[in-house]
């Protein structure tokens, strides 16, 4: 289980960008998370995948309180996330293949193993023909659905995607929101941050708000709708 | 699959796409060629003034003659006396007149022996060759109580050869240990650039529970590999200008008397530059790497 109790986040002697943030995400919950741009989504993201300590307020993350965690084991816990950043910081100098297997192998995997995974994971995204590919030669949405299985590659416990269907056609975003569903019924946390309103009717998953650093909800899409009629 | 695969390895971080970075083997290439070019010449110093210590150990002392013999004899004691008096010297012993004789008998034949030519007298003069003895200025002292008395000229040459011996080995020493300390300095700043440079990338890796030794071996890995490129390069060229140095100075006698040259076990010795170069820019990169990884939360 993944909790925020009252966090606060700051950048060095900076505003808050996060106040009080209280979030609770068990083992398969699916959430979206809205908010306008500025309003803190990417640092909630970065707290949760510990790339930045909270500057108040508790986290918890795999039941386990990040405060007392030493650098090795917050080392271990990353190793159980995944993520799609906005810039999504695929690695140019490297091929299709060789950026998805990368958490695989800063994981230790096997040259084999990696090698099955990877090639599974770029069958099912349609990408097997660009399997040597380096990313400046692919599309905007080939480089998404890149990133995309980077993140998912390692089957973490929490998947956190910052607009994972902001570049691709519809049809492709209702296969990456299936692949995100699938993960979700493994048990992986899945939570996405979006722009898309009918991305979230669409599914209907429970909605987080973020404005100006506070977290609201999560309430279920219904309830959304109904509230902004 | 492909990736990056350098020497065998693979890198994640592209080191490679600054400028500092891809200039890199360059500069090591030009620091481990002047280290090993100073080191080069400092060991050639250095042999010239173990040659000089093995042959400066013995000068002579002309007197010249004088119409009265006697005249000569107290000038030899005189001299004798200046010597016997001068730290360093070991002893000094006035050459038998029948001796000078024999010494100038094939060039001057029976004339030698009449008596009636006035001959010059010579004093053997030994001296400890560790000591920091200046001939030049010991001829000056010896004129003051013996006008035209002299040193021998191979001997004060021989003196100004070592002293130069002496100088080159201290700078090139020096510069060469300095040159190392630069190449270790500009890997550190490297590296550091390249930690800020790359900071997404490396921020990914950690993400994705890469550790910082993960991490800090791709600088190493990088560094490692362009210091040996460089100091291969280095080496090579340096070892090709340390052979013209040594053949000029040899054929221009730059070090007088003695033989100018390397021996094995200072090329062996030279050789070690670049690996010992190699080794300290690796560890550096390593440090400046984990450093800056261990400011990262």
């Amino acid at each position: 289980m993944i909790r925020l109790d009252k966090v606060g986040m700051r950048y060095g002697s900076g505003p808050e960008v996060l106040r009080e943030v209280n979030l609770t995400l068990h083992r398969g919950e699916f959430m979206f998370l809205m908010g306008p741009s500025g309003a803190g989504k990417t640092t909630l993201f970065r707290v949760l995948g510990l790339l930045n300590m909270p500057s108040s307020g508790r986290l918890t993350m795999f039941d386990k309180d990040v405060a007392t965690m030493s650098r090795e084991q917050l080392t271990a816990q990353r190793r159980r996330i995944g993520m799609v950043f906005q810039d999504l910081r695929l690695l140019d100098h490297l091929s299709a293949f060789d950026n998805i297997a990368l958490p695989l192998r800063i994981n230790g995997g096997q040259d084999e193993q990696i090698g099955g995974f990877v090639s599974e994971m770029l069958g099912w995204l349609g990408l097997a023909e660009l399997i040597e590919a380096k990313p400046p030669t692919l599309s905007m949405g080939q480089r998404q659905l890149v990133a995309v299985a980077r993140a998912v590659v390692t089957r973490p416990n929490l998947l956190l995607c910052d607009e994972p269907t902001s570049n691709i056609d519809s049809k492709l975003a209702r296969r990456l929101m299936h692949l995100f569903t699938q993960l979700s019924k493994l048990g992986t946390a899945v939570l996405i941050s979006t722009h898309n309103d009918d991305l979230v009717e669409r599914y209907g998953h429970p909605v987080l708000h973020m404005d100006n650093g506070r977290l609201s909800g999560p309430v279920v899409a219904a309830e959304k709708m109904a509230a902004a009629d | 699959m492909s990736g990056i695969l350098v020497g065998g390895r693979r890198f994640d971080l592209p080191l490679d796409t600054t400028a500092a970075a891809r200039l890199l083997p360059w500069i090591i290439t030009a620091l481990v060629f002047l280290a090993v070019v100073a080191l080069g010449v400092a060991a050639a110093a250095d042999n010239a003034l173990t040659a000089y210590s093995m042959r400066a150990r013995l000068v002579t002392v002309t007197i010249p003659a004088s119409e009265d013999p006697s005249a000569t004899d107290q000038d030899v004691v005189r001299a004798l006396d200046v010597l016997q008096r001068v730290a360093g010297v070991t002893s000094a012993t006035a050459v038998g007149e029948k001796e000078i004789e024999e010494l100038i008998e094939p060039w001057i034949g029976d004339a030698a022996d009449t008596g009636d030519l006035p001959l010059p007298r010579l004093i053997d003069v030994t001296f400890d060759a560790t000591s920091d003895l200046d001939l030049a200025r010991l001829q000056s002292e010896l004129r003051q109580v013996v006008p035209g008395a002299t040193l021998g000229v191979e001997a004060i040459s021989r003196n100004r050869a070592e002293r130069l011996a002496s100088f080159l080995r201290a700078w090139t020493v020096a510069v060469g240990v300095l040159v190392l300390l630069g190449a270790v300095g500009l890997v550190a700043w490297v590296t550091r650039l390249s930690l800020e440079l790359h900071n997404d990338t490396v921020e990914l890796l950690r993400f994705m529970g890469a550790p910082d030794g993960y991490v800090a071996r791709q600088f190493e890995r990088h560094a490692l590999l362009n210091a040996i490129r460089g100091g291969i390069a280095g080496f090579v060229l340096a070892a090709i200008v340390l052979v013209l140095l040594i053949w000029t100075g040899r054929l221009m006698e730059i070090a007088g008397p003695v033989e100018l040259g390397l021996r094995a076990v200072d090329w062996i010795l030279l050789a070690c530059v670049p690996v010992v170069t190699a080794l300290l820019i690796t560890a550096v990169a390593r440090v400046i790497a984990v450093w800056g990884l261990g400011r990262l939360p």
